[in-house]
């Protein structure tokens, strides 16, 4: 086996040809590291040839080093040296980045040039906040059951003194001492009057709920409170239970005793509010907004309530402004929170099936921008929903996917489109992509925002180096990078057919060279290289995952850890290395004090506690700083 | 049979007595062994290359004509001159000198290319003048030259390797001369790639680097090389040779004394 070095033409540039068979160098040398290298080679200046070297642009040359007839290193001149000799010049050395340089002379495209007219023209993947009036994508807004457990309030939050609550609440906290149950419980004191906490849920007119919340009061004073709740707009609401209405706020008493006869005993004591509420004016007001209201009923100094054990049952609770979706012969038949997620059933039925499913339309949008609905979704059993985004206006799909569900996995989803003539509005959708009835499906931490959802970085080089092998019509650059092969990799798995481990979130800004674009996935710690693929008799473009430098899983090495075959022995295979030299860390250090006292600290497993602290010698750190005025390192 | 040397064609016997190179060698090999730790002696390196070397040429200058009359207008002295001035002359070129050993035994006539470092008669009378050569390809090449060597194989003579033979591919289309391994050299191949026109005929100087087709090294972009000596044969061996991609290949080639 032999090293040879040929000169070809730039790839890129004409046809790929070779110019000279076998380049005479005196010397040569190319190092290569993960995305970059550089090679160097030495000729005789008299070499007959060396115009055709010294002319890059036009008829050359790509220095492409053959291990005897395959090429394992190749760069591009870029710089030459001529080197004199005693009487005349001798030699000229030619210098140059390696390959991947050649990923210089290619410019990203804008992302929207010409096919997809938008207002950005970087290429984004990774999302922002939620964008326009999308809202209640995780479900969580006041809507479960709370137990405080969290030490978060639940949305429960002071009234504001008004003329009906004239008492300003005090003390309102989560508090650990002696609590209803768990570790904590929420506590506040309502003042002299009538007042206390609230907290907004939403709910579907014409349907039941029943709220529970647990109260005590560890004074046994006496005192008077209800729990009770109010609709805005003109809904009614109706009682189940020993309710009553007052003021416009249905309400029920401590123990669920008649009205006026509730009293703190000192014992953990219960309401539970059992109510309809109304249908209301409007027939197509899905959604209604319903105050729950914790009150402090007496006119009189108030004690400390704890309050805890809060839970709700009820149809549509606390998912305005999701909506079902039922039409043809479809219903749906649960629609509800269930934990933090939405919940829902349809039927559909056998032919021409019918539609249904939840959806939530989406105003306040810019045309000309990039948007993304992403979200989870999970079934009991296998299934496929259908993800849709479309146009509220004309009832048409802007973007759909559908997404089979294995039983019991939740599976995540992303649907991006960049909008276009919608008056900035859309109905984001999910179906269920079946026939019959379906199972529960639950919905989960959905989003809407701006841009499109991370990809992997395979998905990634795919879209960008798939642009650039496009003429852009009215782009004098035409399709460039055509001579460069990038099917070793695609957006599943790396280039030695490792599963890409992960999305990232990445924006490359239009007219970036592809070379630096190389560099932002090389900073993530991918790997790549072009490699010459014989049986192609191309160039091809190979991306790797980062490696794992704990499992020596990715990355384009092979793991020999584990090959006892592989070894390396010192004199035999190994002639020559670096000796490289660290600083070694100390692991002794002496503190010299401003009054002339010396103290030392040292620590066997070579790091120094700071100051001389640590968990050791905790005693002493106070006086070792205050007395420091110089210190030495040393190994001990 | 005595040797008789030529340097550039001009017998050197017209301008001295007696011409002798006084000491045999063969040139060394460049290139050193590696010294490993924990191992005895050193590990050989066999990819060596012969280096240029140097061997003094001695001439005993004539005081005579080439006939061996004195004829100079000053005499004897004038003719010692002048056969000097000639030799100095001959040797002094800044270029290289074809010296041609004729009628050397067992071997018959052969030569080699030489560049004078310096002539100097330390110790001898004058008339003895030893000149420095430097050989920069040190073999001597058997004369003649064997041409039109060709498939299936071709039959080498001498002790040193050949490395400028003369290759002439005419027509054929990817036309690939392949030499398999032989002594201790891999299998060499040979290619030159697509189907060049006009003229159809290729000519690859493996001594002088050039691929030629209608100027000096045109077709240099077509050749395609598994190992980057071009092409070497063994000394005193039966060559075989195998062509692909159709036409013919001619090879001319010096067999090579060390």
């Amino acid at each position: 086996m032999a090293w040879r070095v040929e000169a070809w033409t730039i790839p890129g540039v004409g046809t790929f040809s070779k110019l000279i068979g076998d380049i005479p160098v005196t010397q040569a040398s190319f190092n290569t590291r993960i995305g970059w290298g550089q090679g160097k080679m030495t000729v005789p200046a008299d070499y007959t040839e060396l115009a055709t070297l010294l002319d890059p642009n036009v008829s050359g040359s790509l220095i492409r080093y053959f291990w005897d007839t395959v090429p394992k290193f190749e760069f591009e001149v870029d710089k030459f040296t001529l080197k004199a000799g005693e009487q005349s010049i001798e030699s000229v050395v030619f210098e140059g980045d390696d390959i991947l340089g050649i990923l210089n002379r290619a410019v990203l495209y804008a992302f929207d040039y010409p096919t997809k007219p938008t207002i950005d023209p970087d290429w984004k993947w990774g999302l922002s906040d939620p964008a326009g009036s999308f809202t209640n994508g995780e479900f969580d807004a006041g809507s479960t059951n709370i137990n405080f457990e969290d030490q978060a309030a639940g949305g429960f939050g002071e009234i504001r003194p008004s003329s009906v609550y004239s008492a300003v609440v005090e003390d309102t906290e989560i508090s650990d001492v002696s609590p209803i149950a768990g570790t904590y419980s929420m506590t506040f004191t309502a003042g002299v009057g009538p007042s206390g906490l609230k907290k907004e849920i939403t709910v579907k007119p014409g349907e039941r709920y029943q709220f529970s919340l647990q109260y005590k009061d560890l004074s046994a004073s006496g005192a008077r409170f209800t729990f009770g709740a109010s609709l805005t707009g003109k809904n009614t609401i109706v009682h189940h239970t020993n309710g009553f209405t007052f003021n416009g706020i249905a309400k029920a008493e401590l123990g669920n005793v008649a009205e006026g006869a509730g009293a703190t005993d000192g014992a953990v004591q219960t309401i539970n509010l059992d109510v309809t509420v109304g249908s209301g004016p409007d027939p197509d007001d899905e959604q209604k907004e319903l105050t729950l209201y914790v009150l402090y009923e007496d006119a009189v100094a108030a004690p400390e309530i704890r309050i805890d054990t809060y839970t709700q049952v009820g149809d549509k609770l606390g998912l305005e402004p999701w909506e079902p979706r039922a039409i043809r012969t479809a219903t749906v038949d649960v629609f509800q929170l269930n934990g933090t997620a939405l919940e829902f059933q349809v039927t559909t039925g056998a032919s021409s099936p019918p539609i249904g499913g939840v959806f939530q339309p989406v105003t306040g949008l810019t045309d000309g921008r990039m948007y993304t609905f992403s979200g989870e979704v999970e079934s009991p059993t296998a299934t496929t929903v259908r993800i849709i985004i479309s146009r509220i206006d004309a009832n048409g799909w802007l973007a759909s996917t559908a997404v089979s569900l294995a039983a019991g996995v939740p599976k995540e989803f992303s649907l991006s489109i960049p909008l276009t003539a919608t008056d900035g509005s859309v109905f984001v959708e999910v179906r269920y992509d079946g026939v019959g009835t379906s199972p529960l499906i639950k919905l989960n931490n959905a989003l809407w925002a701006e841009g499109q959802g991370a990809a992997n970085v395979g998905t990634q080089w795919q879209a960008v180096l798939n642009d650039a092998a496009v003429d852009h019509v009215g782009d004098f650059r035409g399709a460039h990078l055509d001579w460069l092969k990038f099917d070793s990799f695609d957006g599943v798995n790396d280039s030695a057919g490792v599963p890409w481990s992960g999305n990232e979130a990445v924006t490359l800004t239009h007219g970036m060279k592809y070379a630096d674009i190389a560099s932002v996935y090389a900073e993530l710690g991918y790997e790549q290289k072009i490699v010459w693929d014989p049986i192609a008799v191309k160039h091809s473009f190979e991306v790797y995952g980062p490696h794992d430098i704990i499992t020596h899983v990715g990355g384009m090495g092979t793991d020999k850890s584990a090959d006892d075959t592989v070894a390396i022995i010192s004199g035999s295979l190994l002639t020559e290395a670096p000796i490289e030299r660290f600083r070694p860390g100390s692991n002794a250090v002496l503190a010299e004090g401003a009054e002339g006292i010396w103290t030392e600290q040292t620590d066997s497993s070579g790091s120094i506690p700071k100051f001389g602290g640590g968990s050791t010698t905790k005693a002493t750190p106070m006086r070792w700083t205050k007395q420091r005025s110089s210190t030495r390192h040393c190994r001990r | 049979m005595a040797e008789t040397f030529e340097a550039d064609g001009v017998a050197l016997l017209t301008l001295c007595d007696k011409v002798r190179i006084p000491q045999e060698f063969m040139a060394s090999k460049r290139g050193g062994n590696l010294e490993v730790l924990h191992t005895h002696g050193e590990r050989q390196n066999a990819e060596k290359w012969f280096a240029a070397t140097e061997f003094p040429l001695t001439c005993f200058v004539k005081f005579t004509d080439a006939n061996g009359d004195v004829t100079h207008i000053d005499g004897a002295a004038g003719h010692g001159r002048e056969n000097l001035a000639t030799l100095k002359r001959l040797f002094g070129a800044r270029k290289l000198v074809r010296l041609t050993r004729k009628g050397t035994p067992h071997h018959g006539d052969n030569e080699t290319f030489v560049e004078s470092l310096a002539g100097l008669s330390a110790g001898e009378v004058s008339q003895v003048v030893v000149f420095i050569l430097r050989m920069v390809k040190p073999f001597w090449r058997l004369l003649p030259i064997n041409p039109g060597g060709g498939t299936p194989s071709i039959a080498t003579l001498g002790n040193g390797p050949i490395d400028d033979m003369v290759i002439t591919f005419t027509a054929g289309t990817n036309a690939k001369l392949t030499v398999p391994a032989i002594g201790e050299l891999p299998e060499q191949t040979v290619q030159i790639d697509g189907t060049p026109t006009g003229p159809t005929t290729t000519v690859v100087d493996v001594g002088a680097r050039t691929v030629t087709g209608t100027t000096a090294n045109d077709r240099i972009g077509l050749l395609t090389l598994n190992k980057p000596w071009w092409l070497e044969f063994p000394p005193n061996e039966t060559v075989l040779l195998s062509l692909t991609g159709g036409g013919t290949v001619s090879i001319d080639h010096y067999d090579k004394l060390l």
